[in-house]
This record gives structure tokens, sequence and C-alpha cells, in this order.
């Protein structure tokens, strides 16, 4: 009987969810060309694999990654503004202790992590998902700095200059999938969280 | 921890259905997964409905670094001990295949929206008032490099031809067949050289003998070399990059 | 000389001269090779740049030439 007269909880925000889709969208295009980008003139010893690349070649990939650039920075902004105003990250992600984490991500590994109540996040998910909001602003930060380093040539002197702002973007892109992978195995893991990030709701479970 | 919720509030129902359920919601993460890893993995540049989308948008970022582009701000300048040595080679072809140009039969031809279109002989050129920088070089491939350039401040020869500097636009031709063109907002910009020395050396041909139009505001394919014309008007001129594909603002 | 020998004088010179013309600028540029450096499209070729340079100056010079015939007479 319990099925039937399901309790429905308010999950996420419908601008949550809209920005959500739109951020992932446009991630996955920005590091997808990036990783084009950076096949131009590799930082490191290695190369990324084209088949996994966007763009087809650097111009290709340059149009990409400076036409989604506009995409993730506005839908960014409206997701940054509703965050703070409305108190949403003040509630989710608050307060959040290292000590919490700590616990939270273990249990996570012994896949002890309770779900009954998806509107409530644990503190491994606060982290990530702070950890998340954090790269994204270093990333647009650099990428601003890379792009302009003249008439934006304060931010990246913040950077410590042209090559190293070039390094900060390519490991907050690299801390920023890390991640993103962990997300999606957790969201494979616990399959239940996936509709709740489009239609918003998820039966009360405890 | 999942079964255990999914059959709590399935109670009722047969084990049978909720693994069935379960299934499907994991099909479905598969499903969405797998439309990502397409996206990325077949490439959809090539689509003419993107095309245009993505040189839409190119065009739109030309007009926000317009906007963007402060005529007085500075490029940094580094001491000489910054200098990037060896200084690097990059052409759309090899060292050994450098276009020479002969110095003296070379005359600068300008064309267009320009007062004085008389050819410009190369002892006429070093005769001018010369002037210097250290600055980054900025590849759109990603790396970056720091040389000294020496020349006549563009702004002023500009001046001293006549060119109409309300006009939109400078194009150049160059002895190895690319050419480029530039706003004239950078043109008039104080660091913006036409150069005739590297490294306090008269430019060797890998650089660009004997003259190379130095934009310390913009990336490294609009910094042309082995220039032999150039013109001022307000007709687009492109570039060989540009047109293929390459931002055509490209400031820094 | 033997034969051999001169062979393998030729193959010496022509080595050599290889070797000092290696990065000496001047040759005449492989138009039918593929371009160099990162930002070509794999299928673009050298001679391609003096192909499009040739066209785009059909187009320019006209208009380049009308417009600066008007501004005088201004």
């Amino acid at each position: 009987m319990e099925a039937a007269q399901a309790q429905w909880v308010k999950v996420h925000p419908l601008v949550v969810r809209v920005t959500h889709w739109i951020n992932a969208f446009g991630i996955l295009i920005m590091v997808a060309s990036g990783w084009r980008i950076y096949n131009a003139s590799p930082l490191f010893a290695f190369r990324i694999p084209n088949e996994l690349t966007l763009g087809g070649w650097l111009a290709g990939a340059l149009q990409w990654h400076f036409a989604a650039m506009w995409l993730i920075v506005i839908n960014g902004i409206v997701y940054l503004t509703y965050g703070i105003v409305s108190g949403h990250f003040r509630r989710k992600l608050f307060p959040l202790t290292p000590g919490a984490v700590f616990r939270d991500m273990l249990r996570a590994l012994r896949g002890q992590l309770a779900h009954e109540d998806l509107s409530v996040y644990n503190a491994a998910q606060r982290a990530a998902y702070l950890a998340i909001i954090l790269c994204a602003i270093v990333l647009v930060l650099s990428g601003l700095a890379i792009w302009k380093p003249v008439q934006l040539q304060e931010i990246t002197a913040i950077f410590g200059g042209y090559e190293s702002t070039r390094v900060v973007h390519f490991l907050a892109m690299a801390l920023l999938v890390l991640i993103v992978v962990v997300h999606v195995a957790m969201v494979i893991l616990v399959p239940r969280t996936f509709p709740t990030m489009i239609t918003g709701r998820a039966r009360r479970t405890s | 921890m999942k079964k255990r919720t999914m059959e709590t509030s399935l109670a009722g129902h047969s084990p049978g259905l909720v693994r069935s359920i379960e299934r499907r919601l994991f099909l479905k993460q598969g499903l969405s997964l797998g439309a990502l890893a397409l996206l990325s993995g077949c490439d959809p540049t090539d689509d003419e409905g993107v095309q245009s989308l993505l040189k839409g948008m190119s065009r739109w970022n030309d007009r926000a670094q317009g906007w963007l582009f402060n005529p007085n701000k500075l490029a940094p300048e580094y001491p000489e001990s910054a200098i990037t040595k060896p200084f690097p080679f990059n052409a759309f072809y090899s060292e050994e295949e450098v276009t020479l140009v002969d110095g003296k039969d070379y005359k600068l031809e300008l064309e267009g929206l320009i007062r004085e279109k008389k050819p410009w002989t190369l002892p006429e050129l070093y005769g001018l008032p010369q002037t210097s920088q250290i600055t980054r070089h900025i590849c759109v491939e990603g790396w970056s490099a720091i040389g000294k350039w020496s020349g006549v401040r563009f702004s002023d020869f500009l001046a001293r031809v006549g060119a109409d500097t309300s006009a939109k636009y400078i194009g150049f031709t160059c002895a190895d067949d690319y050419y480029t063109s530039i706003d004239m907002a950078t043109a008039l910009h104080p660091q913006t050289l036409l150069t005739f020395r590297f490294a306090d050396q008269v430019l060797p041909p890998k650089y660009g003998f004997p003259m190379k139009l130095r934009i310390p505001t913009k990336l490294g394919f609009k910094n042309p070399k082995h220039i032999m014309s150039m013109f001022v008007s307000n007709e687009f001129p492109g570039g060989y990059w540009e047109d293929q594909g390459y931002n055509w603002f490209s400031g820094s | 000389m033997k034969p051999l020998e001169i062979a393998a004088l030729a193959t010496f010179l022509a080595a050599g001269a290889g070797a000092s013309a290696a990065d000496a600028p001047g040759k005449p540029m492989k138009m039918d090779e593929p371009m160099h450096g990162e930002m070509k499209k794999e299928s673009m070729k050298k001679g391609d740049v003096k192909k499009a340079a040739k066209k785009k100056e059909r187009e320019m010079k006209p208009m380049i030439e009308k417009e600066a015939a008007g501004s005088t007479k201004k």
C-alpha cells in the first residue's frame, strides 16, 4: 500500500536542474575541445587521443571552446547567483567539516552511504560539489587569463604569468574531470538519484 | 542499501519487477552516457548547421574582443634576461623553405586609403625613428616565447604616409604568399611596431626579413613576416588562417 | 677513379651539401607536401596558401582600387 500513497519530496529546485544539464553539456564541450587545443602544444609528455576530442583540428576546437565559453559562463553566473541569493548553497552544502567529509568518504568506499533522503547531501557529496564549483571558478578565471594575457593581465599575474596560467588551467580541468568521473560512477551505483535531477522529485523512502 | 530502499518502496511487488526496474534505470543511465561519448567520439563539427553556428560565434567574439580592447593597455615588457633562446621558428613550411627576399631591390608597396603611395626602400625605412620592445609572442597553438624586436612605431608610419586612420582595416601580403589583416585600433596601439631587427640584429630570414609587423596585443599568426605590401580599407580583408576558421581578431 | 669510388664520392658530396643546407633558408617550397606546424588541418598542403592568396587578390584588388579612387575624388 505504501507505493500507492507514496510521499514525494522536492529534491532539486528547477533552476538547479536546468543549470545542471546546461552545465553538463557545456563542460563536455569545453573539456573535449580543450583536449584538442592541448594537443597543439602539449604541456606534458602525453597527448590526448584525438578520438576523445572535439573540433577535428585546432581551429575547430578553438571555435567550440570560445563558443561554449559563453554558455558555461552565463549559466554559471545564473547558478551561482541563485545558489547564494536563495540560500541554496548555505542549506545544501553547509555545514561542512573535514571530519564529516573523511567519515562519509570512508563510508562511500565501503558502500555504506545512506541515501534515504535524496534532498540532503552527505558530507562527501557536499565536499565534491563545492570542489566542482571552485574548480569551475578557477577554470574560468585562468581561461580568461590565457585568452587575454594583455587586456586582463592582472588576472594572468595572479596565476604567476602566462605559462603558469596554462598549467593551472590544465590541473583545474584534471581535478574537475576526476570529480565528474566519481560523480557519474556514484550515480550509476545509486541510479535512483538520476531521475531526480530531471523531475526534481524523489519518493520518500524512510 | 540501494536494494533495501527499493524493496521498501516497492513493498508487495515481486523481486523480479524490482530487478527489472533497476535494470531499466541502469540502462537509461548507460544510454545517456553513451550519448555523451558519441557526442565527443563522432565529431559534429562538420555538420553545416553547427558550422554556421560556430562561425557566427567567432564573429561575435571578434566584436566582443573589439569592445574589450583598450588602446592604452600595454602588453607587459620583460628584461633582456627573460628572452627565450633559441626563439622558435614557426610557419606552414619548413625552416629550409623560408623565403629569401632581396633587400637591395625591396620596396614596400602601399595601397588603398593612403595618401602617399610611394613605395618605401629599406634604407628609407631604416632611416625612420626606431624603438625597441621585449614582449611575449603567444602562439594560437598555446606556446609562448619572449623576444626583442626593433622598428618604427606603426602609428607613426601610418601618419607619415597619410593613411586614413578612420578606416576599419589594414591588410598585409607577404613574400611567402601568407596574408592577414588587423583592425585599425590595434594598428594604432603604441606597441604595434613595423620591425626590421630581431635581438639587435637585422631581422634574419626565418623571423621575417626584411620586415615583420610585431603586435604584442595579438596572437602570433596575426604578426605577418616578409611584408611586401599593405593596404588600408573598409572592406573586410580576412586572412589565410582566418578564412580557414581561426578567429579573426585573435587579440591577447 | 673507379665507378664505385665516383659513386661513393658523389654520395659523400651530396650528403655534405644536404647537411650544410639543412637549415639554410631559400629552398623552393614543396607545394604538394602537407603543411608544417600544428595550425593546419591534416588535408592542407603548402601550396594551398599561394592558391588562396591569388584568389584573395582577385577579390580584394578591384574593391581596394575603387575605394581609393572614390576617396581621392572627394
